[in-house]
């Protein structure tokens, strides 16, 4: 196997770490959930997922990327094949490796299928703010938003110029390109959120004297125990999962390029600060308190809507909007872009390392894959000239309730029940800081795996109740005409979950023949 | 804001603010 490329430098791999965790889930997921969960209600749930699941899976899936990246692998099927088979044999072990190779599979390529547009959006957004696009008050901003989703000349070119860049990002390797583009990125990021958090905070109450920035604090931080529910745990659950990008397999991928006695714990935890920065220091004080200073209370309510919509209409009013609009366009176009990297980089690895193809080739062949399972997103509001985008809902809901946490749940009981007592020293070989015994025991082993199976359990029940399960789910049941883009949606999730079960099963079958013929463990570093 | 939402957001704002700062000296210690 070729020599694998590492990260260049410490602070080069938090950074490029951190734009994998900081995405658009921080600056446009986190406020529209907080907002849309009571407020005060979801921060405490929220601050319970990332101490249970957060910050245990985050340290599972560092070491399983170290690890596995010390055999030469950049993909979860032989990671988790390699860790697994210390206890259930060989044979087993690949038939879990590959279910969980299956779904970071599935997740790396259907989440970029709409994540690539989303930052098409961004951009494109930066190119309205800038050139005054939706300044004109004779049209709502809603009807703006609804015109550039259904323009197949502004979906198109806002996409594939995003596509191109990251293409160019990720073929220049490691550290000259994804290295190379999180330095850049992520201490711009970081400033373009601190100006928009002294504009948001400084806008005063424009429209109703009771409506302040600070009234909109004052929401998202007091605690509404009475509105404690099933609901806001499970979106805060969520929210752990999306804003850390666990369940993915795309942490293990940049933590594959660590040398085998890098630190991870303090490195991983470093990572955990500087997202939560950016989400709740940066994300929380932009959006909520600019909202509720101009639109009140019920501004707030607009879901994902907050940033295309509600916070067009403020910048328009506002002074220095167009310019204020292009930094918060372009925050979230570097947040999405420095994430979109690392699943990208992901199939790119998975090419590189099954297929033997250069990285340069391998680029352009994800670059295709992308376009082709871009398209449906892209043209589904263009096709049916609605603005429900059924496919994108339907692909999100699976992959944001099962996929990203069935996926959490395997590695973390590999790690805790498989791995076993091996874990501990993985984790802590090279660290700065070491894990002790009893956090391992207590939270790998028990109450982590035990919280997610919980949240699977309620999950579905709540998606049962409110009928996403059935054939035609009850969000397009009074929309024929975007039935048939859940069904297509559905059967490409089966398809492509197929698909990386068997490409997974194949390269732990490539790799590890031997010892599977054998059932007994051959090849150890 | 009432005293509650200050008293909390200010906890953990400090906390991360905190876990940040210290983390990433720490880093930049060991880097060296």
């Amino acid at each position: 196997m070729s020599q694998r490329e590492n990260w260049g430098s410490k602070i080069g791999l938090i950074l490029a770490m951190a734009g994998n965790a900081v995405g658009l889930g921080n600056f446009w997921r986190y406020p529209y959930q907080a907002a849309k969960n009571g407020g005060g209600a979801f921060m405490l749930p929220y601050f319970a997922a990332l101490l249970i699941i957060g910050i245990p899976i985050m340290l599972v899936e560092w070491s399983q990327g170290r690890y596995g990246g010390k055999y030469g692998h950049g993909t979860i099927g032989p990671m988790v094949y390699l860790q697994a088979r210390e206890r259930a044999k060989p044979r087993n072990a690949i038939i879990i490796g590959s279910i969980a190779g299956a779904i970071a599979f599935g997740v790396t390529i259907l989440v970029n299928s709409y994540y690539n547009h989303l930052i098409g959006w961004t951009l494109g957004y930066s190119f309205l703010s800038l050139t005054g696009g939706y300044m004109d008050t004779a049209k709502s901003t809603g009807e703006v938003f609804v015109n550039y989703i259904q323009s197949p000349t502004l979906v198109m070119t806002f996409w594939v110029i995003s596509l191109i860049a990251l293409s160019f990002a990720v073929m220049r390797g490691i550290q000259k390109g994804i290295e190379a583009w999180a330095k850049l990125m992520m201490p711009i990021l970081y400033v373009f959120g601190f100006i928009l958090v002294i504009r948001a905070l400084t806008v005063g109450s424009p429209v109703n004297p009771d409506w302040s920035p600070l009234s909109g604090l004052d929401f998202l931080w007091t605690p509404h125990w009475e509105n404690l529910n099933w609901t806001s745990v499970l979106a805060a659950a969520g929210q752990i999962f999306f804003t850390l990008s666990l369940g993915m397999g795309i942490i293990q991928n940049y933590a594959s390029y660590l040398k085998p006695d890098d630190d991870i714990v303090l490195s991983s935890i470093t990572m955990i600060s500087l997202n939560e920065f950016a989400e709740i220091i940066l994300g929380g004080t932009i959006v909520i308190p600019i909202t509720y200073a101009f639109l009140g209370p019920q501004g707030l309510s607009s879901g994902v809507g907050l940033s295309f919509i509600s916070l067009p209409n403020i910048f328009r009013t506002m002074a220095g909007g167009q310019i204020f609009g292009a930094l918060w366009f372009l925050l979230l176009f570097f947040a999405g872009f420095t994430s979109a990297i690392a699943m990208y980089n992901y199939l790119t690895a998975l090419l590189e390392e099954n297929l033997g193809l250069a990285r340069k080739k391998a680029t352009w062949v994800i670059f295709a894959v992308y376009i082709i399972v871009g398209l449906p997103v892209g043209l589904e509001a263009i096709l049916t000239e609605t603005d429900t985008l059924a496919y994108f809902t339907e692909v999100d809901n699976w992959i944001g309730n099962y996929f990203l946490v069935v996926l959490g749940l395997i590695e973390v009981l590999v790690a805790g029940w498989l791995f076993g007592g091996r874990f501990l020293d993985e984790v802590n070989r090279g660290s700065y800081w070491k894990i002790p015994t009893w956090y391992y025991h207590l939270f790998v082993k028990f109450i982590t795996p035990a919280a997610i199976l919980i949240i699977l359990i309620f999950s579905t029940k709540t998606y049962w109740d409110v009928g996403y399960l059935r054939w035609i789910p009850s969000f397009v049941e009074n929309t024929p005409v975007l039935v048939p883009w859940v069904i297509a949606a559905r059967l490409v999730l089966i398809g492509v979950l197929t698909f990386g079960f068997f490409q997974s099963y194949v390269s732990i079958k490539k790799n590890y023949g031997e010892e599977l013929r054998q059932n007994r463990i051959l090849v150890q570093k | 804001m009432s005293l509650t939402a200050i008293v909390f957001m200010g906890t953990v704002w400090t906390l991360i603010i905190g876990m940040a700062v210290y983390t990433l000296r720490q880093v930049l210690k060991h880097s060296k």
